[in-house]
Protein backbone atom coordinates (compact mmCIF):
# COMPACT_ATOMS: atom_id res chain seq x y z
CA UNK A 1 0.00 0.00 0.00
CA UNK A 2 1.29 3.77 -0.85
CA UNK A 3 0.51 5.92 2.01
CA UNK A 4 -1.87 9.05 1.61
CA UNK A 5 -3.00 10.41 4.31
CA UNK A 6 -5.32 12.95 2.54
CA UNK A 7 -8.64 14.45 4.08
CA UNK A 8 -11.16 13.54 1.09
CA UNK A 9 -14.91 14.39 0.73
CA UNK A 10 -17.14 11.08 0.75
CA UNK A 11 -20.71 10.04 -0.32
CA UNK A 12 -21.77 7.76 2.73
CA UNK A 13 -24.69 5.69 4.22
CA UNK A 14 -25.32 5.86 8.19
CA UNK A 15 -28.05 3.52 8.27
CA UNK A 16 -29.10 0.96 11.51
CA UNK A 17 -25.72 1.96 13.21
CA UNK A 18 -23.51 1.31 10.61
CA UNK A 19 -21.60 3.58 8.19
CA UNK A 20 -20.92 2.15 4.69
CA UNK A 21 -18.74 4.80 2.00
CA UNK A 22 -20.66 5.12 -1.31
CA UNK A 23 -17.90 7.45 -3.39
CA UNK A 24 -15.32 9.33 -3.08
CA UNK A 25 -13.24 12.23 -5.15
CA UNK A 26 -9.72 12.44 -4.52
CA UNK A 27 -7.14 13.99 -7.71
CA UNK A 28 -10.72 15.33 -9.16
CA UNK A 29 -11.44 11.81 -10.10
CA UNK A 30 -15.16 10.45 -8.71
CA UNK A 31 -14.39 7.07 -7.28
CA UNK A 32 -17.72 4.57 -6.84
CA UNK A 33 -17.13 2.19 -4.03
CA UNK A 34 -17.63 -1.44 -5.83
CA UNK A 35 -17.28 -2.89 -2.52
CA UNK A 36 -15.81 -2.65 1.09
CA UNK A 37 -13.52 -5.47 1.86
CA UNK A 38 -13.30 -5.50 5.30
CA UNK A 39 -13.95 -2.64 7.93
CA UNK A 40 -12.33 -2.29 11.61
CA UNK A 41 -12.32 -0.08 14.50
CA UNK A 42 -9.64 1.45 15.95
CA UNK A 43 -10.78 3.09 19.55
CA UNK A 44 -8.54 5.50 21.69
CA UNK A 45 -10.29 6.93 24.63
CA UNK A 46 -13.99 7.95 23.87
CA UNK A 47 -12.57 8.18 20.04
CA UNK A 48 -13.68 6.17 17.64
CA UNK A 49 -11.64 5.74 13.80
CA UNK A 50 -13.71 3.28 11.25
CA UNK A 51 -11.26 1.84 9.02
CA UNK A 52 -12.73 0.13 5.12
CA UNK A 53 -10.65 -1.07 2.95
CA UNK A 54 -12.25 -0.23 -0.31
CA UNK A 55 -12.27 -1.16 -4.26
CA UNK A 56 -13.44 0.28 -7.15
CA UNK A 57 -12.87 -3.07 -9.17
CA UNK A 58 -9.56 -2.32 -9.79
CA UNK A 59 -7.74 -0.50 -7.11
CA UNK A 60 -8.27 -0.91 -3.43
CA UNK A 61 -8.00 1.62 -1.21
CA UNK A 62 -7.94 2.56 2.66
CA UNK A 63 -10.31 4.74 3.94
CA UNK A 64 -10.91 6.57 7.54
CA UNK A 65 -13.37 7.87 9.10
CA UNK A 66 -13.15 10.03 12.38
CA UNK A 67 -15.92 10.14 14.96
CA UNK A 68 -14.39 12.88 16.97
CA UNK A 69 -13.64 15.10 13.85
CA UNK A 70 -16.63 13.80 11.85
CA UNK A 71 -13.95 14.11 8.74
CA UNK A 72 -12.78 11.69 6.38
CA UNK A 73 -9.19 10.88 4.95
CA UNK A 74 -7.96 8.38 2.40
CA UNK A 75 -4.91 6.56 4.22
CA UNK A 76 -3.67 4.60 1.78
CA UNK A 77 -3.94 2.99 -2.04
CA UNK A 78 -2.59 -0.42 -3.33
CA UNK A 79 -0.41 0.08 -6.12
CA UNK A 80 -0.36 -3.41 -6.84
CA UNK A 81 -3.81 -3.55 -7.90
CA UNK A 82 -7.02 -5.66 -6.85
CA UNK B 1 -24.13 -33.46 29.44
CA UNK B 2 -21.40 -30.97 29.30
CA UNK B 3 -20.81 -30.06 25.59
CA UNK B 4 -18.14 -27.47 24.91
CA UNK B 5 -17.08 -25.66 21.45
CA UNK B 6 -13.89 -24.37 20.39
CA UNK B 7 -13.73 -22.01 17.35
CA UNK B 8 -10.17 -21.92 16.02
CA UNK B 9 -9.79 -19.17 12.91
CA UNK B 10 -8.12 -20.76 10.04
CA UNK B 11 -4.56 -18.79 9.48
CA UNK B 12 -6.45 -15.44 11.07
CA UNK B 13 -4.34 -12.59 10.18
CA UNK B 14 -2.92 -13.80 7.24
CA UNK B 15 -6.91 -14.78 6.19
CA UNK B 16 -8.33 -11.10 7.47
CA UNK B 17 -5.67 -9.73 4.85
CA UNK B 18 -6.38 -11.85 2.15
CA UNK B 19 -10.04 -10.64 2.63
CA UNK B 20 -8.97 -6.96 3.35
CA UNK B 21 -7.13 -7.07 -0.24
CA UNK B 22 -9.02 -9.35 -2.73
CA UNK B 23 -5.33 -9.11 -4.95
CA UNK B 24 -3.74 -11.73 -2.00
CA UNK B 25 -6.67 -14.48 -2.70
CA UNK B 26 -5.43 -17.25 -3.37
CA UNK B 27 -1.66 -16.15 -3.03
CA UNK B 28 0.92 -17.42 -0.40
CA UNK B 29 0.60 -14.89 1.99
CA UNK B 30 2.74 -14.22 5.37
CA UNK B 31 2.11 -11.99 7.98
CA UNK B 32 5.10 -10.25 9.53
CA UNK B 33 5.20 -7.63 12.62
CA UNK B 34 5.72 -4.17 12.91
CA UNK B 35 9.40 -2.45 13.07
CA UNK B 36 12.01 -4.65 11.77
CA UNK B 37 10.67 -7.89 12.61
CA UNK B 38 11.56 -10.41 9.93
CA UNK B 39 9.73 -13.36 11.35
CA UNK B 40 6.56 -14.99 9.99
CA UNK B 41 3.76 -14.68 12.28
CA UNK B 42 1.34 -16.00 10.40
CA UNK B 43 0.94 -17.80 6.71
CA UNK B 44 -1.69 -18.38 4.94
CA UNK B 45 -2.53 -21.97 3.56
CA UNK B 46 -0.99 -21.34 0.36
CA UNK B 47 1.90 -20.31 1.74
CA UNK B 48 1.85 -23.40 4.05
CA UNK B 49 1.56 -25.88 1.56
CA UNK B 50 4.79 -24.35 -0.03
CA UNK B 51 6.57 -24.97 3.55
CA UNK B 52 6.11 -21.26 5.27
CA UNK B 53 5.79 -21.95 8.88
CA UNK B 54 5.11 -19.77 11.66
CA UNK B 55 8.29 -18.26 13.10
CA UNK B 56 9.90 -18.90 10.44
CA UNK B 57 12.95 -15.85 9.48
CA UNK B 58 11.36 -13.92 6.75
CA UNK B 59 15.02 -14.92 4.61
CA UNK B 60 14.33 -18.76 4.85
CA UNK B 61 10.73 -18.19 4.03
CA UNK B 62 11.27 -15.99 0.84
CA UNK B 63 14.09 -19.01 -0.08
CA UNK B 64 11.18 -21.89 -0.10
CA UNK B 65 8.59 -19.63 -1.88
CA UNK B 66 10.37 -16.85 -3.64
CA UNK B 67 6.63 -15.36 -4.72
CA UNK B 68 5.59 -15.14 -0.74
CA UNK B 69 3.69 -11.78 -0.33
CA UNK B 70 4.73 -9.86 3.10
CA UNK B 71 2.55 -8.26 4.42
CA UNK B 72 2.90 -6.08 7.70
CA UNK B 73 0.34 -7.32 10.27
CA UNK B 74 -2.62 -4.73 11.53
CA UNK B 75 -3.39 -5.16 15.35
CA UNK B 76 -6.44 -3.05 15.44
CA UNK B 77 -7.56 -5.17 12.71
CA UNK B 78 -7.35 -8.41 14.56
CA UNK B 79 -8.82 -7.31 17.91
CA UNK B 80 -11.79 -5.63 16.38
CA UNK B 81 -12.33 -8.64 14.61
CA UNK B 82 -12.18 -10.67 17.80
CA UNK B 83 -14.19 -8.15 19.43
CA UNK B 84 -16.84 -8.53 16.67
CA UNK B 85 -16.50 -12.62 16.93
CA UNK B 86 -17.08 -12.73 20.49
CA UNK B 87 -20.21 -10.53 20.10
CA UNK B 88 -21.12 -13.59 17.49
CA UNK B 89 -20.27 -16.32 20.09
CA UNK B 90 -22.43 -14.50 23.10
CA UNK B 91 -25.37 -14.93 21.03
CA UNK B 92 -25.48 -18.62 21.66
CA UNK B 93 -24.22 -18.90 25.50
CA UNK B 94 -22.64 -16.41 27.91
CA UNK B 95 -20.07 -18.81 28.59
CA UNK B 96 -17.11 -17.37 26.02
CA UNK B 97 -13.77 -17.65 27.36
CA UNK B 98 -11.64 -16.02 24.31
CA UNK B 99 -8.71 -17.87 24.85
CA UNK B 100 -6.53 -16.01 22.50
CA UNK B 101 -7.27 -13.27 20.01
CA UNK B 102 -7.78 -15.97 17.14
CA UNK B 103 -9.70 -19.40 19.48
CA UNK B 104 -12.32 -19.06 21.84
CA UNK B 105 -14.32 -21.74 23.83
CA UNK B 106 -17.59 -21.39 24.25
CA UNK B 107 -19.74 -24.15 26.94
CA UNK B 108 -23.22 -24.47 25.52
CA UNK B 109 -23.94 -27.15 27.84
CA UNK B 110 -26.92 -25.23 28.79
CA UNK B 111 -27.72 -23.78 25.74
CA UNK B 112 -27.52 -26.26 22.80
CA UNK B 113 -31.00 -27.21 23.08
CA UNK B 114 -32.01 -23.89 22.25
CA UNK B 115 -30.31 -23.73 18.96
CA UNK B 116 -30.93 -27.67 17.46
CA UNK B 117 -27.93 -28.66 19.02
CA UNK B 118 -23.96 -28.46 19.44
CA UNK B 119 -24.01 -29.29 15.68
CA UNK B 120 -26.19 -26.81 14.46
CA UNK B 121 -24.24 -23.87 16.40
CA UNK B 122 -21.43 -24.76 15.36
CA UNK B 123 -22.33 -24.78 11.78
CA UNK B 124 -24.31 -21.14 12.35
CA UNK B 125 -21.23 -19.88 13.87
CA UNK B 126 -19.11 -20.82 10.61
CA UNK B 127 -21.48 -19.66 8.12
CA UNK B 128 -22.08 -16.27 9.92
CA UNK B 129 -18.45 -15.65 10.40
CA UNK B 130 -17.91 -16.47 6.69
CA UNK B 131 -20.58 -14.10 5.94
CA UNK B 132 -19.69 -11.23 8.29
CA UNK B 133 -15.99 -11.26 7.72
CA UNK B 134 -15.17 -13.62 4.59
CA UNK B 135 -13.02 -15.72 7.01
CA UNK B 136 -13.03 -19.40 7.62
CA UNK B 137 -13.04 -20.77 11.10
CA UNK B 138 -12.30 -24.53 12.36
CA UNK B 139 -15.35 -25.51 14.67
CA UNK B 140 -14.44 -28.62 17.33
CA UNK B 141 -16.67 -29.81 19.92
CA UNK B 142 -16.42 -32.60 22.31
CA UNK B 143 -17.66 -33.08 26.20
CA UNK B 144 -14.37 -31.36 27.83
CA UNK B 145 -11.99 -28.32 26.81
CA UNK B 146 -8.98 -30.87 25.54
CA UNK B 147 -11.25 -32.68 23.15
CA UNK B 148 -12.91 -29.94 21.79
CA UNK B 149 -9.22 -28.88 20.95
CA UNK B 150 -8.35 -32.39 19.58
CA UNK B 151 -11.56 -32.48 17.23
CA UNK B 152 -10.60 -28.69 16.03
CA UNK B 153 -7.12 -29.64 15.32
CA UNK B 154 -8.31 -32.90 13.76
CA UNK B 155 -9.91 -31.32 11.11
CA UNK B 156 -8.08 -28.04 10.31
CA UNK B 157 -8.65 -26.31 7.78
CA UNK B 158 -12.47 -25.09 7.81
CA UNK B 159 -13.34 -28.07 9.79
CA UNK B 160 -16.62 -29.51 12.07
CA UNK B 161 -15.98 -32.12 14.17
CA UNK B 162 -17.59 -33.13 17.46
CA UNK B 163 -15.78 -36.17 19.26
CA UNK B 164 -19.05 -37.09 21.07
CA UNK B 165 -18.34 -38.58 25.07
CA UNK B 166 -18.86 -42.31 23.60
CA UNK B 167 -15.95 -41.87 20.49
CA UNK B 168 -13.17 -40.75 22.94
CA UNK B 169 -11.72 -43.28 23.39
CA UNK B 170 -11.94 -44.59 19.73
CA UNK B 171 -10.63 -41.53 18.55
CA UNK B 172 -7.59 -41.64 21.60
CA UNK B 173 -6.39 -44.65 21.09
CA UNK B 174 -3.82 -44.89 18.18
CA UNK B 175 -3.31 -41.31 18.52
CA UNK B 176 0.19 -39.79 19.45
CA UNK B 177 0.31 -38.85 22.81
CA UNK B 178 1.72 -34.98 21.24
CA UNK B 179 -1.10 -34.19 19.20
CA UNK B 180 -3.07 -33.97 22.46
CA UNK B 181 -3.29 -29.89 23.35
CA UNK B 182 -0.50 -29.57 26.12
CA UNK B 183 1.90 -32.23 25.45
CA UNK B 184 4.48 -31.18 23.44
CA UNK B 185 7.22 -32.89 21.69
CA UNK B 186 9.97 -33.39 24.11
CA UNK B 187 7.34 -35.00 26.47
CA UNK B 188 6.48 -37.55 23.46
CA UNK B 189 9.70 -38.39 23.38
CA UNK B 190 10.00 -39.13 27.09
CA UNK B 191 6.70 -40.88 26.88
CA UNK B 192 8.14 -42.90 23.68
CA UNK B 193 11.51 -43.84 25.48
CA UNK B 194 9.16 -46.07 27.94
CA UNK B 195 7.51 -47.72 25.32
CA UNK B 196 4.59 -45.00 25.42
CA UNK B 197 3.83 -44.47 21.38
CA UNK B 198 -0.17 -43.60 21.63
CA UNK B 199 -2.55 -42.20 24.03
CA UNK B 200 -4.28 -45.82 24.08
CA UNK B 201 -0.96 -46.97 25.33
CA UNK B 202 -0.77 -44.12 28.04
CA UNK B 203 -4.03 -44.47 29.43
CA UNK B 204 -3.20 -47.85 30.13
CA UNK B 205 -0.13 -47.14 31.80
CA UNK B 206 0.21 -47.39 35.92
CA UNK B 207 -0.39 -44.51 37.15
CA UNK B 208 2.54 -45.38 39.92
CA UNK B 209 4.72 -45.84 36.59
CA UNK B 210 4.05 -42.13 35.20
CA UNK B 211 4.27 -40.94 38.56
CA UNK B 212 7.53 -42.21 39.25
CA UNK B 213 8.75 -41.03 36.04
CA UNK B 214 6.98 -36.97 35.80
CA UNK B 215 5.73 -36.67 39.58
CA UNK B 216 2.31 -35.11 39.48
CA UNK B 217 2.04 -34.28 35.90
CA UNK B 218 2.12 -38.43 35.40
CA UNK B 219 -1.64 -38.47 36.89
CA UNK B 220 -2.50 -35.42 34.30
CA UNK B 221 -0.84 -36.99 31.48
CA UNK B 222 -3.22 -40.29 32.66
CA UNK B 223 -6.18 -38.47 32.51
CA UNK B 224 -5.14 -36.57 29.54
CA UNK B 225 -4.93 -40.00 27.48
CA UNK B 226 -8.30 -40.85 28.73
CA UNK B 227 -10.07 -38.22 27.47
CA UNK B 228 -10.20 -36.19 30.61
CA UNK B 229 -10.42 -32.72 31.61
CA UNK B 230 -12.53 -30.50 34.16
CA UNK B 231 -10.88 -27.45 33.36
CA UNK B 232 -13.69 -24.62 33.13
CA UNK B 233 -14.46 -22.17 29.99
CA UNK B 234 -13.59 -19.38 32.12
CA UNK B 235 -16.27 -16.59 31.28
CA UNK B 236 -15.42 -13.13 31.63
CA UNK B 237 -17.50 -12.61 34.69
CA UNK B 238 -16.33 -15.70 35.99
CA UNK B 239 -12.62 -15.26 35.58
CA UNK B 240 -12.39 -12.05 37.24
CA UNK B 241 -13.43 -14.03 40.73
CA UNK B 242 -10.28 -16.37 40.12
CA UNK B 243 -7.47 -14.12 38.49
CA UNK B 244 -4.37 -14.73 39.34
CA UNK B 245 -1.53 -12.28 37.50
CA UNK B 246 -2.09 -9.50 35.34
CA UNK B 247 0.44 -9.39 32.89
CA UNK B 248 1.39 -7.93 29.46
CA UNK B 249 4.60 -8.94 27.05
CA UNK B 250 5.54 -7.49 23.97
CA UNK B 251 7.74 -8.33 21.45
CA UNK B 252 10.15 -5.48 20.61
CA UNK B 253 10.46 -4.12 17.07
CA UNK B 254 14.20 -5.25 17.45
CA UNK B 255 16.21 -7.32 19.44
CA UNK B 256 17.43 -4.81 22.46
CA UNK B 257 20.73 -5.04 24.64
CA UNK B 258 20.94 -1.49 25.66
CA UNK B 259 20.14 -1.87 29.33
CA UNK B 260 18.75 1.70 29.14
CA UNK B 261 16.22 1.26 26.50
CA UNK B 262 15.08 -1.98 27.82
CA UNK B 263 14.46 -0.50 31.18
CA UNK B 264 12.06 1.88 29.34
CA UNK B 265 10.19 -0.93 27.75
CA UNK B 266 9.76 -2.63 31.22
CA UNK B 267 8.23 1.07 32.26
CA UNK B 268 5.95 0.67 29.61
CA UNK B 269 4.62 -2.68 30.30
CA UNK B 270 4.73 -2.03 33.99
CA UNK B 271 2.44 0.98 33.14
CA UNK B 272 -0.13 -0.78 31.31
CA UNK B 273 0.00 -3.49 33.57
CA UNK B 274 -0.69 -1.47 36.58
CA UNK B 275 -3.28 0.70 34.74
CA UNK B 276 -5.14 -2.43 34.06
CA UNK B 277 -4.45 -3.32 37.49
CA UNK B 278 -6.27 -0.47 38.56
CA UNK B 279 -9.32 -0.44 36.08
CA UNK B 280 -10.07 -3.80 37.86
CA UNK B 281 -9.59 -3.17 41.29
CA UNK B 282 -6.30 -5.03 41.72
CA UNK B 283 -3.16 -4.93 43.53
CA UNK B 284 -0.24 -7.83 43.70
CA UNK B 285 2.31 -9.03 45.54
CA UNK B 286 4.19 -10.56 43.85
CA UNK B 287 5.79 -9.24 40.31
CA UNK B 288 7.27 -11.06 37.10
CA UNK B 289 9.99 -10.07 34.80
CA UNK B 290 9.82 -12.37 31.65
CA UNK B 291 12.95 -12.10 29.53
CA UNK B 292 12.98 -13.98 26.04
CA UNK B 293 16.77 -13.60 23.60
CA UNK B 294 17.28 -13.60 20.20
CA UNK B 295 17.34 -17.50 20.25
CA UNK B 296 13.91 -17.86 21.95
CA UNK B 297 15.26 -18.82 24.97
CA UNK B 298 12.89 -17.62 27.69
CA UNK B 299 13.05 -17.26 31.50
CA UNK B 300 11.39 -15.47 34.02
CA UNK B 301 12.40 -13.75 37.53
CA UNK B 302 9.83 -12.89 40.47
CA UNK B 303 10.05 -10.81 43.12
CA UNK B 304 8.14 -10.39 46.56
CA UNK B 305 6.95 -6.99 47.82
CA UNK B 306 6.22 -6.04 51.15
CA UNK B 307 2.32 -5.28 50.30
CA UNK B 308 0.33 -5.04 47.29
CA UNK B 309 0.56 -2.45 44.66
CA UNK B 310 -0.64 -0.88 41.06
CA UNK B 311 1.72 1.71 41.23
CA UNK B 312 3.09 2.00 38.19
CA UNK B 313 6.88 3.05 39.44
CA UNK B 314 6.78 0.93 42.59
CA UNK B 315 5.84 -2.10 40.14
CA UNK B 316 8.51 -0.83 37.95
CA UNK B 317 11.13 -0.17 40.56
CA UNK B 318 11.02 -3.92 41.64
CA UNK B 319 11.04 -4.87 37.81
CA UNK B 320 14.54 -2.75 37.96
CA UNK B 321 15.67 -4.37 40.46
CA UNK B 322 14.75 -7.83 38.65
CA UNK B 323 16.85 -7.22 35.92
CA UNK B 324 19.63 -5.28 37.62
CA UNK B 325 20.47 -8.98 39.15
CA UNK B 326 20.39 -10.85 35.57
CA UNK B 327 23.40 -10.92 33.62
CA UNK B 328 21.86 -10.76 30.05
CA UNK B 329 23.73 -13.10 27.72
CA UNK B 330 21.92 -12.24 24.32
CA UNK B 331 19.97 -9.56 22.89
CA UNK B 332 16.26 -9.44 24.05
CA UNK B 333 13.28 -9.83 21.85
CA UNK B 334 10.76 -10.22 24.16
CA UNK B 335 9.95 -8.41 27.38
CA UNK B 336 7.37 -9.44 30.01
CA UNK B 337 5.86 -7.75 33.01
CA UNK B 338 3.24 -9.29 35.51
CA UNK B 339 2.09 -8.99 38.75
CA UNK B 340 0.55 -12.13 40.66
CA UNK B 341 -0.54 -12.75 44.35
CA UNK B 342 -3.79 -10.70 43.13
CA UNK B 343 -5.51 -9.07 46.02
CA UNK B 344 -9.20 -6.77 45.37
CA UNK B 345 -8.54 -3.12 47.04
CA UNK B 346 -10.68 -2.38 49.68
CA UNK B 347 -10.48 1.12 48.96
CA UNK B 348 -8.95 1.47 52.62
CA UNK B 349 -7.65 5.01 52.86
CA UNK B 350 -3.66 5.65 52.61
CA UNK B 351 -1.95 5.98 55.49
CA UNK B 352 0.09 9.13 54.70
CA UNK B 353 -0.61 12.27 52.67
CA UNK B 354 2.25 11.06 50.07
CA UNK B 355 0.65 7.92 49.13
CA UNK B 356 -2.82 9.38 49.28
CA UNK B 357 -1.20 11.90 46.74
CA UNK B 358 0.44 9.39 44.45
CA UNK B 359 -2.96 7.54 44.17
CA UNK B 360 -4.61 10.46 43.28
CA UNK B 361 -1.87 11.03 40.73
CA UNK B 362 -2.52 8.04 39.26
CA UNK B 363 -6.33 8.13 39.21
CA UNK B 364 -6.00 11.68 37.62
CA UNK B 365 -3.29 10.17 34.41
CA UNK B 366 -5.89 6.71 34.17
CA UNK B 367 -8.93 9.19 33.49
CA UNK B 368 -6.99 11.51 31.37
CA UNK B 369 -5.97 8.20 28.75
CA UNK B 370 -9.02 6.64 29.35
CA UNK B 371 -11.35 9.58 28.01
CA UNK B 372 -8.50 11.10 25.45
CA UNK B 373 -7.12 7.57 24.67
CA UNK B 374 -4.29 5.76 25.95
CA UNK B 375 -0.90 7.24 25.39
CA UNK B 376 -2.42 10.68 25.87
CA UNK B 377 -0.96 11.23 28.75
CA UNK B 378 2.77 9.04 29.31
CA UNK B 379 5.59 8.81 31.63
CA UNK B 380 8.67 10.41 29.80
CA UNK B 381 10.68 7.70 29.43
CA UNK B 382 8.40 5.69 26.96
CA UNK B 383 8.11 8.34 25.04
CA UNK B 384 10.20 7.75 21.68
CA UNK B 385 7.47 6.17 18.70
CA UNK B 386 9.47 3.27 17.76
CA UNK B 387 8.48 1.74 21.14
CA UNK B 388 4.94 0.12 19.62
CA UNK B 389 4.52 -3.40 19.95
CA UNK B 390 5.53 -5.28 16.71
CA UNK B 391 3.25 -8.20 17.02
CA UNK B 392 0.18 -8.69 19.22
CA UNK B 393 0.26 -10.84 22.02
CA UNK B 394 -1.46 -14.04 21.49
CA UNK B 395 -3.00 -14.07 25.03
CA UNK B 396 -4.67 -10.45 23.72
CA UNK B 397 -8.59 -10.06 24.96
CA UNK B 398 -11.28 -7.98 23.90
CA UNK B 399 -11.54 -7.69 27.97
CA UNK B 400 -11.22 -8.28 31.06
CA UNK B 401 -7.90 -10.30 32.75
CA UNK B 402 -5.98 -13.19 32.02
CA UNK B 403 -6.05 -15.77 35.16
CA UNK B 404 -2.84 -16.05 34.64
CA UNK B 405 -0.04 -14.69 32.54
Amino acid sequence: MTEIDEPVVVVATFYQGRIRPVKFKWKGRLIHVKKVTYHWIQKDGLKEIHFFSVTDGKTLYSLAYDTDTISWHLQAVETEGV
Amino acid sequence: MKTIILIDMDAFFASVEQQSNPALRGRPVAVIGAGKRTVVTTASYEARARGVKTGMNLYEAKKICPELVVVVGNNDKYTHTCTKLKELYLKYTPDVEIYSVDEAFLDVTGSAHLFGGPLEIGRKIKKEIKRLFGINATVGMGPNRLIAKLAADLSKPDGLRWIKREEVAEVLEDLPPEQLWGIGKRMAEHLRSLGICTCGELARTPVGVLRSRFGIVGEHLKRMAQGLDDSPVAADDKETEDVKSIGHSMTLPEDVYRIPEIKAYLLLLSDRVCFRARQYGYAGKTVTLIVRYRSFETFSVRKKLNSPTNDTHRVFGAICELLDGLRLREPVRLLGVSIGSLLRQSGQLALFPEQDRRRRLLETLDRINLRYGLRSIVWAATLEPKRQPGVISPAWRPEGVHRSL
